[in-house]
Parts: C-alpha cells; structure tokens; sequence
C-alpha cells in the first residue's frame, strides 16, 4: 500500500511544490491550507506522515500539532513543522507542542526527502 | 549522504502559481500599510502585514528567487520589530515601507522572466530596513565548514537515551537506529530496560528503554550526530571515538557497551556526560545547517534560471467546495438523465406526466450548474478596489491634498475578466476625483467643508447587472467652461439649447480635458473616451452626475460576466438576432411620419425633434428587405444613436455568447453567436459595429 502524507500550508505554491515531490516519491498526498481543515482530515484518515507550515491564517501550525496529538489518527504520526528558522526557542515550541522535526526554508525537494525518510519507519 | 530516490523535480512548474500568491501577498502588504499609515495598530493588521512578508520569503527561496528571498527577509526582519513594539512607525519609516512594496512589485514583475538581481537602491533600502530599530548591528551569518575529512572508517560509542515522551512527538528510537546503520556498521548493540516499571504501574505510551551501540563509519562525527538531529534537545546522546584519544568518560561509557545488565551508575554518568557536551553540539549543528542551506540556495538558483518559464497563463482560484459542489450537481445530472432514460425506454402516454417531472428536475439542475459554473469566473470586487488606496494616496501626497478613500460593497462579485477590464478606468477615474474634483484644503476651508475630502468607490448589485460609483464631495463639474470647451471644438454650437447632462456627457469626447494645465497626474494621455471606451468594450455603460459645489459622481453599470448576455431577440425575416439589451435605449414602429429619405445619404428617423441615422439589419446582413413598417431599435454606444429596422421584437432573453471566430471566421457587426432554445443558432449583433456602419452612410442632421 502506497504512503500517505498530509500536507497542511496557507501557500499553494508550496503546498503543490511538497505534494508533486512526495507523489514522485510514492506517497499518496492529503492537502489542507490550515490547521483546522487539516484536523478536520485526520477524522477521515490516517497520514504516515504529517508536514505543516507554521505561520497561517484561521489555525497556526502549533496550535495545529498540539491538536493533531490528541487525535488517534496522529498521536504517534511523525509531524514535521516547516520554518524559515531553527532556532532554540522555534524547536523549544515544535517539541512542546509534539512535532517530530522540522524542515528550514527554504529547501530543495531533495532535501525534504531525506527528512520525511529520516521520520519516516 | 546519499539519498535512495532523488526526484529530479522541476520547480519551474510551480513559478505560476508562486508568483499570482506573491501578487496576492503584495496587494495585502499595500492594503496593511495605509491602514498602518493611518495610525491603526490592531495587533491583527500587524500580524497579517507581517505575514504577508513572511510568506513571499518563505516560498521564494524554496523556488529560487534569491532576490524577493533577500529583500523580503529584510522587509520582515524591520516588520517583526513593529510586531513585537520595539520599532515605533514613524512616517518616515512608513515611506521606506511603502518604497519596499514598490520594489517587491518589481521583483515580483521581473521574477516571472526568472530569478532577478537587486539594485543598489534596493539593496539600500534594504539594509536600511534591516537596520531599522536595530539595538545593535546586525551580525552577518557565519558560515563554517566544521567537518574535515576523514581519514578512514573509525571505530564510535554510542550511548542513546531518550526523553519519555519521544513516541508522543511521533519519533521511534528505532528508526534512529536504522539511520546510523545507514552510516556504516553496528554492532553491540544493547538495549537497557532497568528503567521500565512493573506492568501494572506502566504508561505503554512512554519510552523507558536506552542502547548503547557500536558504529564502524566513515561518517564525521558532526553527520554521526546528524542522525540524531531532530532528537538533541530531548536525548541525551553520547557519541564518542573508541579509537582515538578522547575524553576520560569514555571508560566509564565503555562498560555499558560490555555488560548486558548495564551498571546503572554508568549510564548516570553518560548522561550526564551527554549533557555537558550538548551545547557544542548544537553549536556545531547550528553552523552545519546554515552552511548546508546556503548551499542548497544557490543550488536552486542554478537549477532554476535557465528554466525559468516567461509565460504565465491566467489561472483562477477556486474554494474546494465550489468545486465539490459542482462535482454533487454533475452527479444529480446523471441521475436525473437516467430517470428521463428509464422513463423513455418504458414510455406509455399515460407516463407522460413522469417524464415532464424527470425533465424538469433535469432542468432545474442544469440551472443550478449553470450558475455555479459562471460563480466560478466571479471575484469580489475588493480584491480591485485595495489596490486603489494607494492610488489615492499618492495623488494626494502630490497635490498636496487630504484625501481619504471610503470602499463600499467590496463583497460584490464579478466576472473575473470584467473586474481586469475595469482596472484602468477606475484608476483613471480615481486619479481625476483627487487631482481635479477635490477642492485644495484652502478652498475647502474657504467653503466650510471638511479639509479631508472624501473619494467613496461602491459597488452593488442591481437588477442582475453590477453598479460601481464613483464619487467625490469636490467642487463639481464647470458646466460653463464644458459647454465653451465643446463648443470650441465644434461639438456644440454657440448657444445651442441642450440639457446639462448632454453638456456632462461632452467631456467623454474625443479629445476633451477641460483643465486648463494639463496635469501631470491625470493627464497621462488617457483621457475620458478611453475610460468609456473600456467600460463599453465590457459590455458597461457610464454615465455623470455632478451638483456644483458637492460633488460629481460616475455611475458605471457592468454585466455580472462577459460570457453570458442579457440580449433582445429581434426577428428579421425567418431569421432570429440578438441585440446587446444593454445597448437598447428605446424602440418604436416606422412610420411615415418619423420616416425621412435623405438624397444620397441613406435615410434618417426622426425621435422627439432628433435624427437619427436609419440602419436597416437587412442590408447589413445582406437579407432581402424587410417589413416597411417594422420596429425601429434606438441603439447607443461611444454617446451616439442610431435607428436600427427589424421586422419584430420577440423579447428578452439571457444567451451564452460563442465566439464565432473559433468555429467560422470573424464577421464585420457580429458580436458573437448563440443557440436558442429551439436548437437554432442566431448571430449576436455588435452595436458598436452598427453605429459605425450607419453613421459612415448617413449624416446626422439637426431637426
């Protein structure tokens, strides 16, 4: 069975950008353009894993993490948060809220490969 | 390290859509600061203007765009500061800001021919920014390469202890594990679960197990602790050399690998160990990860410039459930043709009643479709009027005017094509209301007006059609110095008796501006018959209201969508046309006594004391005369009439309008085609198209 992955950000661009390069990857992409329709997709499935921006409209990513967590479909999900910067405080609050790592932007598709292959089992 | 699939993706393919959401975040930038220009500081605003930056930095790295990537960091960087209080707005912090957006519409403009360089002006502006209620300059990133290579594989201990909540933020050890595999080869691997409490009082959700491991690798040790990247913080994490002069902890460390039952005061003492060498481990990371994005920016950028596309096709952004609803309606459809199917395969008369139901619930569907297909198309018309403020705003900083600009209706929807077409009128328009309407703050004064004066842009529905006015509290058209304009250029004649909105009307003429000084602003070459001609190729109509001393107001009147025309069916012969209702002033049965032939010039009809110029659609479409007593159509467009003759008017109706040069070729005075109810097909005429023909072969004549 192929790979599922949820995609949550406000940006199309990057939105389309992570789902044609998981799908090249084999993954079968979910996308949702903020935090609540995002959870409103984790009531219908179960991603083997979860990208999602920060910074966006109607629901942020960490309140979006923090929610994801006390659902079934994602308590254990690996949750990687996107950020234009990693520092001791952004990952402080990613891992309070339950992400599993992050991704700096900008990025190649490479590079976000070998993160998601990284969380991923 | 090598990666197993490595897609080769083109990210040129995202350029388009990258660039339309850049616009939008543009347009929003701009409309955040004249409200933060006007002194509002809901932490709202902040937050969306800040935003807006923030995203446009995001993605335009990831797609290349090295130049909006750098300056949006700096607008973002000066705008963060404003977020969090620590950079007050003075104005002319503000004017840097309001430059900035111009730059960034530039860079966005420029991107679409690939990734762009910045000036030096902007790398000014931006380091201005950057500096900008900066408590100390700002320290340039270091870039450090902090491997050196290695000399062959060597020999690593590894003590691995992580937090209790690691399964709840989705890690698995295990896959941590399958990583440093992945660098070379393991061995003792030993895992430790003193720590794990009795069944009853266990919390299967927590993790309680450490291992201590054994790794041959030629990795360095910065890429060893790469694998434990997204777990540092929370681990403690043990990588030291076994074959090499390291630290003295390393006997203590070294029973764990050995003993199965693992002394637990060894395993304190590696943790604390851990602890202590943290921070240089996060230090060092720090720097590896600066260095590994900057490689991977200018990677991009390689990949990027030489495919970067310069077409940019019109796209259109859709809510998902727009899209779902049509989905469920084109399902109704079919189940509405199978039940007219079912009907019909079994058909007896007294089934008729049935099949009209399944007809009509078919019907009703395809309404519906219809109308959701054309929402599609439809754009509130705020999305056009937020770009105005800073249109307003600039021609008042010029003339030295204080102007404000009140939006109304910015929900109502329109074409979307129709909402493109009316950009520049309105900006003309707009620039014509500040720069000519608005009185200067001394006469206001001198007046007893308010010394702001107030430009209102509303839109509303009307009767199925879109109304947009634009108006100001000025000072109101000089109906005197309009006539003696017009009659100056020989569109009036001296003392000619004519109402003051036949005057208004003059100033759409061709070649009519009735300042005095051209202005700089308002000039621009553009005058008021390209303001109507526009709104008259959307299918619109534009008309003047104007009380001395109040103010003026131009109503203009759009169909809500190009594609599909409010048009009245006239008969001709056996043949159906359809004319343009909004081109429709009137219409009257010839008779003799409006009817006059002029010698070699055609002939005219006379309405109320006017001629007009008599066009018969019979010659135009080359079909044998009609009725001599038929209907006479007064039609406008561009400010003149004509008569047009047909035999009958068979009504109103709404029709799809096809495009005729896609099936046959392009027809003089033929708007379009459209296919009636019946199944026939008539020709939409083009009443710009037939004023030209009429007026070419008759002469208007003064009554």
């Amino acid at each position: 069975m192929p790979r599922t992955a949820l995609i949550v950000d406000d940006s199309t661009s990057m939105r389309q950008m992570i789902a044609h390069t998981l799908t090249t990857a084999g993954y079968t992409v979910t996308q949702a353009a903020n935090g609540q329709d995002a959870l409103a997709s984790l009531s219908k499935s179960r991603p083997d894993v979860i990208i999602t921006d920060l910074n966006m409209p109607v629901m942020d990513g960490l309140t979006f993490i923090k929610n994801a967590r006390k659902l079934p479909a994602a308590k254990f999900t690996p949750i990687l948060m996107l950020t234009t910067e990693a520092g001791a405080d952004r990952k402080a609050e990613g891992r309070a809220a339950g992400a599993t790592g992050w991704i700096v932007k900008p990025f190649h598709p490479d590079q976000l490969l070998q993160v998601v292959a990284k969380v991923v089992p | 390290m090598s990666d197993p699939f490595r897609p080769s993706v083109d990210l040129s393919q995202f350029t388009g859509v990258f660039l339309e959401e850049a616009r939008e975040h543009h347009e929003a930038l701009e409309a955040g600061l004249l409200r933060l220009e006007r002194g509002d500081r809901d932490p709202d605003l902040l937050n969306t203007i800040f935003r807006a930056a923030h995203s446009i930095k995001g993605a335009s790295g990831t797609f290349g765009f090295r130049a909006i990537m750098q300056f949006t960091h700096a607008l973002e960087t000066a705008l963060d500061r404003v977020r969090g209080g620590t950079l007050a707005v003075s104005p002319e912090f503000t004017a840097d800001l309001f430059r900035a957006v111009d730059v960034l519409n530039r860079l966005i403009d420029a991107a679409s021919n690939g990734d762009t360089e910045l000036t030096t002006d902007e790398v000014m502006l931006a380091q201005a920014l950057e500096r900008a209620g900066a408590g100390q300059p700002i320290a340039t990133p270091i870039i450090a390469v902090t491997d050196t290579a290695p000399a062959g594989p060597r020999r690593w201990q590894l003590a691995l202890a992580p937090s209790a909540d690691l399964f709840r933020c989705g890690s698995d050890p295990l896959l941590l594990l399958r990583d440093l595999g992945d660098l070379g080869e393991l061995s003792n691997v030993v895992v430790n679960a003193t720590a794990v409490p009795a069944l009853e009082t266990l919390d299967p959700e927590s993790c309680f197990l450490t291992w201590s491991v054994e790794l041959l690798t030629e990795a360095p040790e910065a890429e060893i602790r790469g694998t434990f990247l997204f777990v540092e913080d929370s681990c403690s994490i043990e990588v030291t050399a076994l074959d090499a002069p390291v630290l003295i902890l390393d006997e203590a460390a070294a029973p764990v690998a050995q003993s199965a039952d693992v002394p637990t005061e060894a395993t304190t003492a590696t943790a604390r160990a851990a602890t202590a060498r943290a921070d240089t481990a996060r230090a060092d990371t720090a720097r590896a990860d600066t260095a590994r994005a900057d490689t991977a920016r200018a990677d991009t950028a390689r990949a990027d410039a030489p495919r970067a596309r310069t077409t940019e096709s019109a796209t259109i952004r859709v809510a998902t459930e727009k899209v779902d609803a049509l989905v469920n309606l084109v399902g109704e459809l079919i189940i509405g043709q199978a039940m007219v199917a079912s009907v019909i395969d079994r058909f007896t008369p007294d089934r008729m009643e049935d099949l009209r139901e399944a007809a009509s619930a078919l019907d009703r569907h395809l309404r519906d479709l219809q109308e959701r297909v054309l929402a599609i198309r439809m754009l509130p018309i705020g999305s056009l009027f937020s770009r105005f403020e800073r249109v307003v705003r600039d021609v008042g900083a010029a003339t030295g005017k204080k102007v404000q600009l009140v939006s109304v209706g910015e929900d109502t929807e329109l074409d979307k094509s129709v909402i493109e077409g009316l950009a520049d009128p309105l900006t003309h328009l707009l620039r014509n209301a500040v720069d000519h309407g608005i009185e200067t703050t001394e006469t206001r004064i001198a007046r007893g007006k308010p010394e702001t004066g107030t430009v209102t842009l509303a839109a509303q529905h009307e009767a199925g059609s879109v109304l947009v006015e634009i108006s100001d509290d000025g000072g109101g058209l000089n109906l005197d110095r309009i006539r003696a304009k017009g009659e100056s250029l020989g569109l009036l004649r001296p003392n000619e008796p004519v109402s003051d909105e036949q005057i208004r009307a003059l100033i759409f003429a061709p070649g009519f501006s009735t300042a005095s000084a051209v202005s700089d602003l308002s000039g621009r070459g553009v005058g008021m018959d390209v303001v109507r001609r526009n709104v008259e190729s959307l299918n619109g109509s534009i008309s003047i209201d104007s009380r001395p001393g109040a103010g003026t107001t131009f109503r203009i009147r759009l169909p809500l969508t190009l594609a599909i025309l409010d048009g009245m069916q006239l008969q001709l012969g056996s043949q159906v046309y359809v004319l343009p209702l909004l081109s429709i002033v009137e219409s009257f049965r010839l008779t003799p006594e409006v009817h006059r032939p002029v010698l070699g010039r055609g002939e005219v009809v006379l309405v109320r004391g006017a001629t007009l110029p008599l066009v018969r659609l019979s010659a135009i479409v080359g079909q044998p005369a009609g009725r001599e007593d038929g209907i006479v159509v007064v039609v406008e467009h561009g400010g003149r009439q004509v008569g047009l003759l047909v035999d009958d008017l068979l009504g109103e109706q709404q029709v799809v309008v096809k495009n005729l040069e896609a099936h046959y070729r392009r027809v003089e005075g033929i708007l379009g085609a459209t296919i009636l109810g019946d199944g026939h097909v008539a020709l939409i005429l083009d009443t710009d198209a037939l004023i030209r023909i009429g007026t070419a072969s008759t002469t208007e004549l003064a009554a």
